[in-house]
């Protein structure tokens, strides 16, 4: 009799401690979702930067003034970022492991991406053309981490797109990869963001 | 919520993070397995090119090691789904890490050896701004401060051989990845002692 007793309180317990185990897992859930305006943000700037350095390009200026525009506009959006991040960080009550393992990844992506923006061509370890695919499969590589870390599968798949895009880039590299790859942010990058923010706009809980 | 609510919340929450740490320690083989069979490659091909010799083997010696590794991977990841059961959601993120560097490193081998978008010199400074970040991210998950100092250097020396690109990068690659898995390991295995004793 008492066996069944304890083994009667003991499934209630076990089936308290999964409700509990669930609502961890989705009040964590809520608060990873990102909302995306890092991915519009970015998204938008790029774009801009892409479209300025093809007219630019097509105009013949000298390609010191177009790799000062990217340094200029790069620096910038990271110096707005900040502010914007620090005044989020100030009204955020909590800041879950997830959302610390997002921020992370996209601070080291970014910094490799001014690697290969600006080291591989100052050293000319590479010709200025092929700085778009490079930087599609180091995007192709953090959207499949970034996926995972969001639990949002679609975001992982952008991947195939990024390094599709990268391959042809490679293949076929031409001054016209730089509009190739102002499309590729539009589609796989400021789209998802929206996409991300019409679905927090919809369910706005807090973000990491 | 009632006073005993919130002190089984807490109990459970305790016991899932020490869980998840405990089982992240172990997720590592994989990557042990890869740079264990890859560093001394590196190096072999390494010593092929000072030595100027056996230099016709280094593609037989590549897909030797990448045979090898893909054959080892599978194995070890067959008798990890029988041992483990329960997959931590930062074990998930780890082995989605190594995917996406494996998959970006060899997208690079690609853009330098059939569409030659780069020196072959380059393959590795380019490779190890990848691996800079990864091991940035890694460091995060698994909480360890030797990870994201050897970010610094897989970073630094990416750049010191962008700007004095040779092939002594391959004795740099070989070396740090290496002692990219050793220094952690060392230091992983002093903290999960820690955490093992604090909770007996």
């Amino acid at each position: 009799m008492d066996q069944t007793e304890i083994t009667h309180s003991e499934i209630t317990r076990a089936e308290t401690e999964l409700s509990v185990i669930k609502k961890i897992m989705e009040d964590s859930r809520n608060i990873v979702a990102d909302n995306g305006w890092h991915y519009i943000f970015w998204g938008v700037m790029v774009t801009c930067g892409l479209i300025a350095n093809y007219i630019m390009a097509l105009s013949k200026v000298n390609i010191n003034y177009q790799g000062m525009m990217w340094f200029i506009l790069m620096i910038s959006a990271w110096i707005v970022e900040g502010i914007i991040e620090r005044r989020k960080a100030k009204k955020r009550k909590v800041r879950t492991f997830a959302g610390k393992m997002l921020s992370s990844l996209w601070f080291a992506a970014g910094i490799s991406m001014f690697m290969f923006g600006f080291v591989g061509t100052i050293t000319h370890a590479y010709n200025a053309v092929y700085i778009c695919p490079i930087i599609s499969t180091l995007l192709g590589a953090t959207y499949i981490i970034s996926g995972a870390i969001q639990q949002v599968k679609w975001m992982q798949l952008l991947s195939i797109g990024w390094w599709s895009g990268a391959i042809y880039n490679f293949l076929f590299p031409s001054i016209h990869t730089l509009i190739i790859f102002a499309g590729m942010m539009i589609f796989l990058q400021t789209l998802p963001g929206i996409i991300l923010y019409m679905k927090w706009k919809k369910n706005p809980v807090s973000t990491y | 919520m009632d006073t005993k609510q919130a002190e089984l919340e807490i109990t459970v929450i305790r016991k899932i993070m020490e869980d998840s740490r405990r089982a992240v320690y172990d997720t590592s083989i994989q990557g042990m397995f890869w740079t264990m069979l890859m560093a001394p490659a590196i190096l072999i091909n390494y010593i092929m090119l000072i030595s100027n010799t056996g230099l016709q083997y280094s593609g037989l010696l590549w897909m030797g090691a990448v045979i090898a590794g893909i054959t080892g991977s599978i194995i070890i990841a067959y008798k990890e789904k029988r041992i483990t059961h329960v997959k931590t959601f930062a074990g998930k993120i780890l082995a989605t890490i190594g995917i996406a560097v494996g998959g970006a490193n060899l997208m690079f081998a690609f853009a330098s050896v059939v569409t030659n978008a780069f020196n072959p010199v380059y393959i590795i400074p380019v490779d190890s701004v990848v691996l800079g970040m990864a091991f940035y991210v890694v460091g995060v998950i698994q909480q360890l401060k030797s990870l994201k100092f050897l970010t610094i250097i897989w970073w630094s020396g990416a750049v010191f051989f962008f700007v004095i690109p040779s092939f002594h990068c391959l004795l740099f690659f070989a070396v740090m990845l290496m002692v990219s898995v050793w220094i952690p390991k060392i230091e992983e295995k002093k903290a999960s002692q820690k955490l093992l004793t604090e909770i007996n």
